[in-house]
């Protein structure tokens, strides 16, 4: 029976090729539209090179320092003090990473430059959490990170700048009047990982003025932290650890406590917006994307609300005609949504290349500048689940209407025919 | 006629008030944007760069502990702007503590008229404070409200302060600030006002906030420098031509050695411009993104106009043939469609009058930075409007031009 309703449709749409171009086209923008909204999304949330593990993450973004007595309030990272004590010190996590990212110019032994790069320093259990593919060489130890030995991850992309070649194990590149050996090059990464991005990764213990900053009774500094979990069971737990750890570093303190807003916030949380000190709540964020992907499904599925009413008021004696001879209405409101299926089937094929294509030219506004775009971000399993879902969506919202209305009509009144 | 096809004209009908009313929303959103945009900043950031300072790390080879510096910090600072200066490439360098145009620094400090002005009127409030060498003036080509140059009205002045215009207005009335004196951060005896300079705009799309400059030299810029510490002072410079980031780099690679001084040194570059865009790129990239659901929806009305129009056409051909046949021309008879599809539009315009009334009156729009008036009301209805009209008429065209090609003997036939 859905063969012949699908091959009915295919006539159908080679019977009147200009209306049903239009309709396929209206879909498709709709779809791809929709796709880059899903896409954008699926980006922030899912997990692809190096960052592979986002599902087990959780995320320190942002540290408050007030005073004790609560007159001064201080935002931004915390100090390498912070870190040692309320976070290498929880056990429920598999690892947990300090950051500090900073644009500086790299230089060469015998030539200072001044071209900038992203630099993050970092410690060891930033390898353990990122998988990166090394092309050569091995990231630095735990040894090399807690005696500050000045050593030097880069990638593919800055070795090939600076010396013309990616064989660059051992050679030394300076930042800040510091000589770092390169004790690893690995392939390159997107600006999509915000967090593991760099263009050179330096044990932090190598900047001074990082581990002895004194804002804030030593609370404040530059760093945010990334956790892995050993489950996203463990959450919970951590967060709990966290606060008893939390705690016990403020009773030591004189003059500031150390607070971390709505932090740890994880993958879910960034990919709806949250950021540590400002939570988007679950229901917000559904009822404004929803609203925009919404009104993108609504105006198409208008349009072709109007075509579809057309095209079966031409097609009014058929359906009266079949209700004389006993189908029921189940059966010719499904009639006509399968046929539309063929129609919306083809469009949101249709839409989901063109959403690849527009994310493409677009990603310079939709994303920050020079993110690159992998295929292994885009092709997912959510990406096509979520296509199905708006093409039925879609569908329903196109076709229903003038189906419900057609067969709901009294069969001589359809027999007739007329409007 | 309109009214016996209502069946399938509803449907279209809806999507053009929705699309007008999105459309008519997002154009406003634009204008405000773009009036805000195009009027004047107070300053300007061409060929400016600021150039980034650090202290060298205590293992780097020629780090100076602290106790055997032979230069101060202040000595340092002023030394490796001397050196900048110099160079014939350079036409002014200053410093400046976290108020360099388009960073994210900002200070804001409560300041009051020390003498006669209304004080009933004048409450102590705080007011953004920008703490700057006087050269500042010259490289970012601040000017005073009648156009002339604001740092020579500088010199001689100790602890000199400029307004801005509307801070004088909010101060003084209509009267001139100039060579009054007001005191901030509660200092009893006051800072004279040397020069009242131009409304200033934080950044492009915002509307100027009355402010003041703190100037500084001497004793003052030492004890700043000594407070925050003179690798926080952003040294801006501006150049005499506009150069690639390449030259820039270039530039600096040439001065070498000149970049340090004592323990302070020059590590990098940024082109204000630069810095400009990226504080702006949030803006930019909602703008962005309107533009594009305005495509959208406008592609989407093209569609729909095609679609409704082309089954009309193809339902009534019969009709079209019978008036061909008795001589009505084809010019005649797509102005007889346009006319309908324009109508059906028109039907929409007393919604959308009352949608913009409605969000008047709840003080949904910015009326902040551009305050409602009949002219902005008219230019996003109005521009709408024809954006529509424009497509409705393309989407005619194309149907109406298949429907009149037909021989009138051919369309009589389905009659």
């Amino acid at each position: 029976m859905i063969k012949q309703h699908i091959k009915q449709a295919v006539q159908l749409l080679k019977e009147n090729r200009l209306v049903s171009c239009i309709s396929i086209i209206g879909t498709a923008l709709s779809i791809a539209m929709v796709m880059v909204v899903v896409l954008l999304f699926q980006i922030q949330l899912s997990g692809y090179y190096p960052e592979y593990n986002r599902d087990r993450m959780l995320y320190i973004q942002g540290t408050e320092a007030t005073s004790k007595n609560g007159t001064d309030t201080n935002r931004g990272g915390m100090s390498a003090e912070v870190v040692r004590e309320c976070f290498y010190s929880l056990k429920t996590p598999e690892k947990v990473t300090a950051i500090y990212s900073e644009n500086l110019p790299i230089s060469l032994p015998n030539k200072r430059l001044f071209k900038e790069y992203n630099v993050k320093y970092t410690d060891d259990g930033f390898w353990s959490i990122f998988n990166f593919r090394f092309i050569t060489g091995k990231p630095f130890e735990k040894a090399d990170f807690l005696s500050g030995i000045p050593k030097a991850v880069i990638t593919d992309q800055t070795a090939r700048e600076l010396f013309g070649t990616t064989d660059v194990l051992g050679k030394n590149i300076v930042i800040n009047f510091i000589n770092y050996s390169i004790t690893g090059v690995v392939k390159e990464v997107s600006r999509a990982a915000r967090d593991s991005y760099a263009e050179a990764w330096i044990p932090y213990t190598t900047k001074d003025q990082l581990m002895n900053l004194q804002y804030a009774d030593g609370i404040s500094g530059g760093f945010n932290i990334c956790i892995l979990a050993k489950h996203s069971k463990d959450f919970a737990s951590i967060r709990t650890e966290l606060k008893q750890q939390t705690a016990r570093y403020n009773e030591g303190k004189q003059l500031y406590k150390v607070g971390f807003a709505e932090n740890p916030i994880s993958r879910l949380d960034i990919a709806m917006g949250s950021e540590g000190f400002r939570k988007v709540d679950y229901k917000d964020f559904i009822l404004e994307t929803g609203s925009l992907v919404l009104f993108m499904l609504l105006v198409p599925a208008l349009n072709l609300i109007g075509v579809t009413q057309a095209s079966i008021q031409r097609r009014k004696s058929e359906v009266g005609l079949r209700k004389a001879f006993g189908a029921t209405y189940s059966k010719l409101v499904s009639q006509i949504l399968y046929e539309n299926l063929v129609i919306t089937l083809l469009g949101g094929a249709l839409g989901l290349l063109f959403s690849f294509g527009l994310l493409n030219i677009s990603k310079d506004f939709l994303l920050e500048n020079n993110t690159m775009i992998n295929s292994d971000m885009l092709f997912q399993p959510g990406t096509f689940v979520a296509t199905l879902f708006f093409v039925l969506l879609m569908n329903f919202l196109s076709a229903g209407i003038p189906a419900l209305r057609i067969a709901k009509q009294p069969i001589v009144e359809a027999l007739k025919g007329n409007e | 006629m309109l009214w016996f096809q209502k069946r399938s004209n509803g449907w279209i009908f809806i999507e053009l008030l929705l699309v007008f009313g999105a459309l008519v929303t997002i154009l406003d959103a634009l204008l405000v944007d773009a009036y805000t945009y195009f009027s004047p900043l107070g300053y300007n950031i061409e060929n400016t760069y600021q150039l980034k300072l650090a202290k060298l790390n205590n293992k780097a080879p020629g780090y100076v502990p602290d106790s055997l510096a032979s230069l101060s910090e202040t000595e340092s600072l002023l030394k490796l702007m001397e050196n900048i200066r110099q160079n014939p490439e350079v036409e002014e360098v200053c410093a400046t503590f976290f108020s360099c145009p388009y960073s994210f620094g900002n200070s804001w400090t409560s300041i009051i008229p020390t003498e006669e002005a209304d004080t009933t009127k004048v409450n102590e409030q705080s007011f953004q404070v920008r703490r700057v060498t006087p050269e500042y003036f010259k490289v970012f080509s601040v000017l005073d409200k009648e156009g002339k140059a604001v740092m020579p009205q500088l010199s001689g002045i100790q602890d000199a302060v400029v307004l801005s215009a509307d801070l004088e207005k909010q101060f003084y009335n209509n009267q001139s600030a100039k060579g009054k004196r007001v005191s901030f951060s509660g200092q009893a005896n006051g800072n004279q006002v040397a020069a009242v300079c131009q409304p200033i705009r934080p950044s492009d799309y915002e509307i100027s906030a009355p402010c003041f400059y703190q100037v500084l030299t001497g004793k003052m810029l030492e004890e700043y420098i000594n407070y925050f510490g003179a690798q926080q002072a952003e040294l801006c410079v501006r150049m005499k031509h506009s150069k690639t980031k390449e030259d820039i780099n270039y530039f600096l690679e040439e001065m070498g050695d000149r970049l340090n001084s004592g323990n302070l040194y020059v590590y990098g570059v940024k082109k204000i411009e630069d810095q400009r865009s990226q504080l702006l790129s949030y803006r930019e990239r909602n703008m962005k993104i309107k533009f594009s659901l305005m495509a959208f929806l406008l592609i989407n009305v093209f569609f729909g106009i095609v679609g409704t129009f082309w089954l009309w056409t193809e339902n009534r051909r019969g009709e079209i043939g019978l008036r061909m046949a008795i001589g009505s021309s084809k010019y005649s008879l797509y102005k007889y469609m346009n006319l309908e599809g324009i109508c059906l539009f028109a039907f929409t315009l007393p919604f959308i009058i009352l949608f913009m009334l409605n969000m008047a009156y709840f003080d949904i729009m910015d009326t902040i930075r551009l305050p409602l008036s009949l002219w902005r009301f008219c230019i996003t209805i109005g521009s709408a409007w024809l954006l529509l009209a424009g497509m409705i008429t393309l989407g005619i065209w194309i149907p109406a031009r298949k429907a009149t090609n037909l021989a009138p003997a051919e369309a009589l036939h389905y009659e």
